[in-house]
């Protein structure tokens, strides 16, 4: 009886185990997204919501275009610096949301990430953790994207406004304070103002356009007395002798 | 039925267990948090947490040995964020965690052929309880926006915690007719 008691008791104990560790590797193996097999929930996920896998996602993105501009050689210190803010929103004052997001997920980029992140909060001192604000997190992404773009529209100017630079020199115009307004931009670019390299691009264009209005117009006054002289020079010569012979016959009777 | 036979002054050697059981899992702690990663971190903190936790309360039997031992644990792994938080966030999470497993040890009182169903519930209620109270701690409307997240997380928890509390029974049950548990229990 006793032995029946005891045995009895061990298949409950081995049940709850089994069960237990089979809930467990559910939950932590198989996925739809995180919740694993426990919860199935049709979600939809609107764009830009602030939302852990949004905020997530839009990190991803970051890193992305953190990557692509240093490829392209670009300065990235604001940007660098802002995608650590945005990763310190994301991660909070404490792991636990870290962790889970990290359960039922497969191996993947995401959960590489999310391990970079975990490393990230591990190193940072307890004093320069943020509170958790994924809004911000996207908030902060979005800045990002919309410097490289910011970026981007720079480069591409700053072409266009040399290209421009050379073209109208070469037809004489004085582009002296449109290229140093130019070296300003450039300088601004690399040190990340961004805003202010993009002010002082807009004067240059402006100093080119005025620039070259002004050549035209010089131009069109010389075309104006070369059409003159080459139409009507002869008349010109004419009258303009005729004028001078009566001057000359006023005068002489005049002192007579 | 409240178990008003649990409301026992605690002995000295009621303290010294307790505070010799949380030491051990301060150890464990801090080997788990150098050697396993977030995920696994995790549950192997919470079943040896949960272990270590209902078989203090199986050698102690008196209320408040759970919320104790926690406390004591709180304190010593502050530092240590194997379950997710640290410092008072830790402490906190772990005194509800505590509390609840008081609420149900007491108001429970189920065995089924010697399985104190009591413990395992209020052990695997008690882990589950801890990554909820830590994201709310953390922020209540993120912890609303990732309620699937966190229902996983829970979830693991309870299971972690199940696995604790039948763990701790059954090294209590196979040792609970030694002489030493009999001398614990009744010499003083």
């Amino acid at each position: 009886m006793k032995i029946k008691h005891k045995k009895q008791t061990y298949i409950i104990c081995g049940i709850l185990l089994v069960i237990s560790i089979l809930g467990i590797m559910l939950l932590k193996n198989n996925e739809p997204r995180m919740a694993g097999h426990a919860v199935i929930q049709q979600e939809t996920i609107q764009a830009k919501q602030p939302t852990a896998e949004n905020a997530l996602e839009s990190l991803l993105e970051a890193e992305d275009d953190l990557k692509e501009m240093q490829e392209q050689g670009l300065s990235t210190f604001f940007i660098q610096d802002t995608l650590l803010k945005a990763k310190r929103k994301f991660i909070g004052k404490n792991k636990i949301m870290l962790e889970s997001l990290m359960y039922g997920r497969k191996q993947g980029l995401k959960k590489k990430y999310l391990e970079h992140l975990t490393k990230i909060y591990e190193t940072t001192p307890e004093h320069e953790l943020e509170d958790l604000n994924y809004a911000e997190t996207i908030k902060l992404t979005d800045l990002i994207k919309e410097k490289k773009l910011q970026a981007y529209k720079i480069i591409d100017t700053l072409d266009l406004l040399k290209e421009k630079e050379k073209e109208y020199r070469a037809e004489g115009a004085d582009t002296i304070d449109a290229v140093e307004l130019l070296g300003k931009a450039k300088k601004e670019f690399k040190e990340e103002r961004y805003d202010n390299a993009e002010k002082f691009l807009k004067q240059a264009d402006s100093g080119l356009e005025t620039a070259h209005a002004e050549l035209l117009k010089t131009k069109e006054i010389w075309n104006s007395i070369n059409f003159l002289l080459e139409k009507y020079g002869i008349y010109l010569l004419i009258s303009i002798t005729i004028i001078t012979i009566i001057i000359h016959f006023i005068k002489k009777k005049v002192i007579e | 039925m409240i178990a008003i036979e649990s409301f026992k002054k605690f002995r000295t050697k009621d303290i010294i267990t307790i505070l010799t059981l949380s030491g051990i899992w301060f150890l464990i702690n801090t080997i788990i948090n150098k050697f396993l990663g977030m995920q696994t971190g995790f549950a192997v903190t919470i079943i040896t947490a949960t272990t270590l936790m209902s078989f203090t309360v199986l050698l102690v039997r008196k209320a408040g040995t759970s919320s104790l031992f926690y406390l004591i644990g709180g304190i010593l792994n502050w530092k240590i964020d194997t379950l997710g938080a640290t410092g008072l966030n830790q402490l906190i999470s772990l005194a509800v965690a505590g509390i609840i497993f008081e609420l149900v040890f007491l108001i429970l009182k189920l065995e089924i052929k010697s399985v104190q169903i009591d413990i395992l519930t209020g052990t695997a209620i008690s882990a589950a309880t801890i990554p909820i109270t830590n994201a709310l701690l953390l922020s209540p409307i993120i912890a609303k926006n990732m309620m699937i997240a966190l229902i996983n997380i829970t979830l693991i928890g309870f299971f972690s915690g199940l696995i604790g509390g039948v763990i701790s029974f059954l090294i209590w049950h196979s040792i609970r007719n030694t002489k030493f548990i009999l001398n614990f229990e009744y010499k003083y």
